[in-house]
């Protein structure tokens, strides 16, 4: 028996071996699908702006997605083509599917509700292996990565057709085609705390009052609280002046860099409790009857489950310095995808068309989640954006301090 | 050898035309190179990732392009700054819950194992179905189960059963690593019971009766005679507890991630999760060399005793131990203990599927709703009873074709290998093959996946892309479940005679025909058994599978575990049930029809 752990040494060996002259082999064939020409590179310094046009690919450009074309003449094109495939992380979008149909008969909708991780997952597989089945992709960029790794690499396209980016502020438009904005937020309860929010800074949330009685994802686990946390890393400054408010002193660093990680320490060290998913935390916030309810950093669209299950929970919409970057959806069209014209018809439809009245966007206008166009109006109860603190979202910025940010959490566990 | 030269010459031709054409070794090459494509290859290029720059990590290189070589992985998993949370610390923690629940899944299995085979306890028939009960239930859901009775007002919200009756739970006992062990260790001592009793019934009592006449006592007995002949067994046991407890996710999951307490299963798959594959496979291949090094010292141990668990062959009469007064109160213990830890998990999961909101044990509180309600908007997002779910009847077909399909070829290959590992024992390629098989068990399930994932999404060599299809989630669960099926299929054909065979060709029977009319037909209760593992172990299969799965090809453990990962507790508790459900159906059916044994089908 000995000789078979003598035969698995062996192959280790080999296995090392091998993986030392197979580099310049394995390479080639891995890297295939993902990389950009060279000619497109020196694309990446395009102003601002027109970012995305700048770099599309030929294919792009055939497709016309940097046009701004009728509806009428998407439809015609768009019926030869018969049908849409949509990913999207949302099960709303059935609704969508409904009411799309119903407007331009003759093109179906053909939808995949998929988990972020997995839609993520999937595309990139299927991309790879030369597989073309989504033509639009629905999701967040949660971290900058598709931008920097998909869109840059023209594996998706952002197409932004005039009429409706006209309504959208610039800053959106950088590095993606937003599709509508949802908040992480601070909720607490107000059966508990009727007089309002508990907190007002993330500085209060590093005071003995709230250890062990903070909840959050596990940042490890949920790539979107690690993208809150660089945010704060990036805005350090504004949390090194927010702590000189609620103390009334400048910040001492206990061995950081910055105030944000700084405040990541501090944080960690009143005893965050993980929980999997947004409805367990405000679950554990809003049960009624409770003495002493923790407070949670959780999805603003479990804002209706105050209505739904009756939980006394409400949000801290003034917390400052801001409430941390938004999760921006944002839509895609898939390179190379089997029908373009309706992948851009069903993007048109999804984002309110040209007059934002368009109901492919209604079932996404919920208090909760906000739409990214001036011209569309609130849902009643809906707290207007402008009286949010968000942190603007710097794709490019986030993207490269992120793993950073992430070693350093790794680092600071007991 | 009056003519060497043309005797030597025809000898040569001779040997190499029965080589050639033999289909005994046809068989032998054809099983070589495809172990090696499926199992050797993987492992390869698992370990050549680990080497190479991926994209989303030119940002940390300065100066690396996609695909280059590198140490860098390497370097940061064994000495950087986060070397201590990365892989130190949770790897202290993996060894911890490893050696605890071999420990106490040890001692309970072969306690529970000798009671049952060796003594005169009553009601044996239905305490051993129950033994193996908790088995036959993802170990995860049992962490669920503990948590609704422990939880504590740590993470707010409802209340666990305890807390709601005042008695307040501390926070180490309901999360963390003394939660994690005794979960792990009531799933796992069912791999020890298992293995004991089989090798408990090939002991011959006589040799224990031979020691009462010298006139040792019960516990001498136990302890000199008994102890050493299942060593073996109790040694095997620990290989798998071992292996599978450092390589679990799910209840370290559920109940450490929550405290922040990683082990380095957790760690791997949320890294593994995030994308960040390349570090994922390093500390993969951490927790291979460990599993390997506990084989390695394992079998050292065992050494030349392993002869010893067949010995004497089964004994034609076994006689019982008498248990005396101590009978009552170990059997009043056994009920308790089963109450606790096989029925109350059951009865918690059973009992909160009709809860329409957790941690309300009134009446008025009660609901079928989550087994065949309506959608309604007010309970759950819409989200509609189990029955009433289209996803769930998917999820169902989809389980039940890929259990049936993936026991069947596994136990297939199974006997076929374990055909040529028992006939070939001894010859180089018989000792690979056998050791090939095994190198699956020592690959954590999620990293088995994920490089599966990979390898087979694009076209690889002569296999088309299997995203997205169920040939993959096949494939990949076949390949994991050789070790097991392959054991089963070695002990299975070792029992047959070669004699049977070569009789056989003695009267010109072909190969072909050797197979079908004797080797199949004489195999056809250990192929009962090992399918019958084999079906119970993908029923509830989740590690492996959780990131090759596609919407459509969801499965039953997949939708629960999607459920309590969203927070809907009673849809997830009521797939459990249902799962469990169809398990001991199956389970009970095979050993009505077929006298199927469990342990044998592990390869005792």
């Amino acid at each position: 028996m000995k000789k078979r752990v003598f035969v698995l040494l062996l192959i280790a060996l080999l296995a090392i071996i091998l993986s030392g002259c197979g580099k310049s082999g394995a390479a080639p064939t891995e890297s295939a699908g993902e990389e950009a020409p060279p000619a497109e590179i020196s694309a990446d310094e395009a102003p601002v702006g027109e970012a995305a046009a700048a770099e599309m690919n030929e294919w792009a450009r055939s497709a016309n997605l940097d046009k701004t074309e009728s509806v009428e003449e998407l439809y015609e094109l768009a019926k030869k083509e018969g049908k849409v495939v949509i990913y999207s992380i949302s099960s709303r979008m059935k609704k969508v599917k409904e009411s799309f149909e119903a407007q331009y008969p003759g093109v179906t909708v053909e939808v995949y509700d998929i988990s972020t991780n997995e839609l993520l997952e999937k595309i990139t597989r299927e991309y790879e292996a030369g597989v073309r089945t989504a033509d639009v992709i629905h999701i967040k960029d949660q971290d900058g990565s598709l931008y920097i790794e998909y869109v840059k690499n023209n594996i998706l396209h952002n197409y932004q057709p005039e009429d409706i980016t006209a309504h959208i502020a610039p800053d959106l438009l950088r590095t993606q085609m937003p599709f509508y904005l949802e908040l992480t937020e601070w909720f607490y309860n107000d059966e508990a705390y009727p007089d309002g929010p508990p907190i007002s800074s993330w500085w209060d949330l590093t005071k003995p009052e709230w250890k062990g009685k903070i909840l959050m994802a596990n940042p490890l686990d949920n790539l979107s609280y690690m993208s809150v946390l660089t945010g704060l890393v990036l805005d350090a400054d504004a949390l090194a002046e927010d702590y000189k408010r609620v103390f009334g002193e400048e910040i001492q660093l206990d061995g950081t860099e910055n105030a944000g990680y700084e405040l990541i320490k501090r944080l960690v060290a009143n005893d965050l409790v993980f929980m999997s998913s947004s409805s367990e935390m405000v679950e554990a916030v809003g049960t009624r009857g409770q003495e002493n309810p923790p407070i949670a950093y959780a999805s603003s669209s479990k804002m209706r489950e105050r209505a739904e299950k009756d939980f006394a929970i409400q949000v801290v919409s003034d917390i400052l310095p801001h409430t941390g970057i938004p999760a921006l959806n944002t839509v895609y069209v898939v390179n190379e995808c089997p029908h373009p014209n309706a992948a851009k018809l069903l993007i048109r439809w999804m984002l309110g068309e040209a007059d934002g009245k368009g109901e492919g966007f209604v079932p996404f206008n919920t208090i909760g989640g906000w739409p990214i166009r001036d011209d569309v109006e609130l849902v009643e109860g809906a707290v207007p954006l402008s009286e949010v603190n968000v942190q603007d979202f710097d794709a490019d910025a986030i993207y490269h301090k992120i793993q950073e940010v992430n070693d350093f959490w790794i680092s600071i566990q007991k | 050898m009056k003519n060497p030269r043309y005797s030597k010459a025809r000898r040569i031709k001779n040997i190499l035309v029965d080589i050639f054409t033999n289909p005994f070794n046809i068989m032998v090459a054809l099983a070589t190179v495809t172990l090696a494509y499926l199992i050797i290859v993987p492992l390869i290029e698992m370990i050549t990732t680990t080497f190479t720059v991926s994209q989303s990590d030119i940002r940390r290189i300065p100066g690396a392009e996609t695909g280059d070589f590198t140490w860098f992985y390497w370097q940061r998993l064994f000495f950087s700054q986060l070397s201590q949370s990365f892989l130190y610390v949770p790897l202290r923690n993996s060894l911890i819950i490893g050696f605890s629940v071999s420990a106490i899944g040890i001692l309970l299995g072969s306690f529970f194992a000798w009671l049952i085979v060796r003594t005169d306890i009553p009601g044996k028939k239905i305490l051993s179905v129950m033994a193996i009960v908790p088995y036959m239930l993802p170990s995860w859901c049992k962490s669920l189960a503990w948590l609704t009775v422990f939880k504590n007002e740590r993470v707010g919200g409802s209340a666990g059963f305890l807390s709601s009756i005042g008695v307040t739970t501390p926070d180490w006992l309901a999360y963390g690593p003394v939660a994690i062990i005794l979960v792990l260790s009531l799933h796992y001592y069912a791999y020890s019971y298992l293995l004991v009793s089989a090798a408990l019934r090939s002991v011959n009592s006589e040799l224990e009766e031979m020691g009462e006449i010298i006139g040792a006592g019960k516990v001498r007995i136990l302890r000199e005679i008994t102890f050493p002949l299942v060593l073996p067994a109790v040694l095997s046991s620990f290989i798998l507890t071992f292996s599978k407890s450092i390589g679990t996710f799910g209840v370290p999951a559920f109940l450490g991630m929550k405290t922040n307490f990683y082990t380095l299963s957790t760690m791997l798959y949320a890294s593994i999760k995030q994308r960040n594959t390349n570090i994922g496979f390093a500390m993969s291949l951490v927790l291979i060399l460990f599993a390997t090094i506990t084989v390695y010292f394992n079998q050292r141990a065992i050494g030349s005793r392993k002869s010893y668990a067949t010995i004497g062959g089964k004994g034609s009469r076994s006689t019982l131990v008498a248990l005396g007064g101590a009978k009552y109160p170990i059997l009043i213990s056994l009920i308790v203990f089963i109450g606790f830890a096989v029925i109350m998990p059951l009865l918690i999961l059973l009992f909160q599927t009709f809860m329409l909101k957790t941690g309300d044990y009134s009446l008025s509180n009660f609901t079928s709703h989550y087994w065949i309600g309506s959608p309604d908007p007010m309970i759950f997002e819409n989200e509609p009873g189990v029955f009433k779910n289209p996803l769930f009847w998917q999820s169902v077909r989809n389980t039940l074709r890929l259990v049936f399909v993936t026991a069947i070829l596994a136990t297939l290959c199974g006997q076929l290998l374990g055909y040529i590992a028992s006939r070939g024992r001894g010859t180089f390629f018989g000792r690979l093959i056998e050791q090939m098989t095994f190198v699956p068990y020592l690959i954590p399930s999620i990293a088995f996946g994920a490089i599966y994932l990979s390898m087979f999404s694009a076209p690889h060599w002569f296999v088309p892309s299997l995203y997205g299809t169920f040939a993959l989630l096949v494939l990949v669960s076949v390949v994991k479940h050789l070790p097991f099926s392959s054991r089963a299929g070695v002990s299975n054909m070792l029992q047959i005679g070669v004699e049977l065979e070569e009789a056989a060709t003695v009267e010109g029977a072909s190969f072909p025909m050797r197979l079908r009319t004797i080797v199949f037909p004489l195999s056809k209760a250990g192929f009962m058994s090992g399918f019958m593992l084999i079906f119970i172990s993908i029923m509830k299969e989740l590690d492996l599978i959780i990131l090759i799965i596609t919407p459509k090809l969801g499965t039953l453990p997949y939708m629960a575990y999607s459920y309590a990962n969203g927070n809907f507790p009673q849809f997830s508790n009521v797939i459990a049930v249902i799962m469990f459900a169809i398990v001991l159906l199956v389970y009970l059916i095979a050993i009505k029809i077929s006298d199927a044994d469990l342990s044998s089908g592990m390869g005792g």
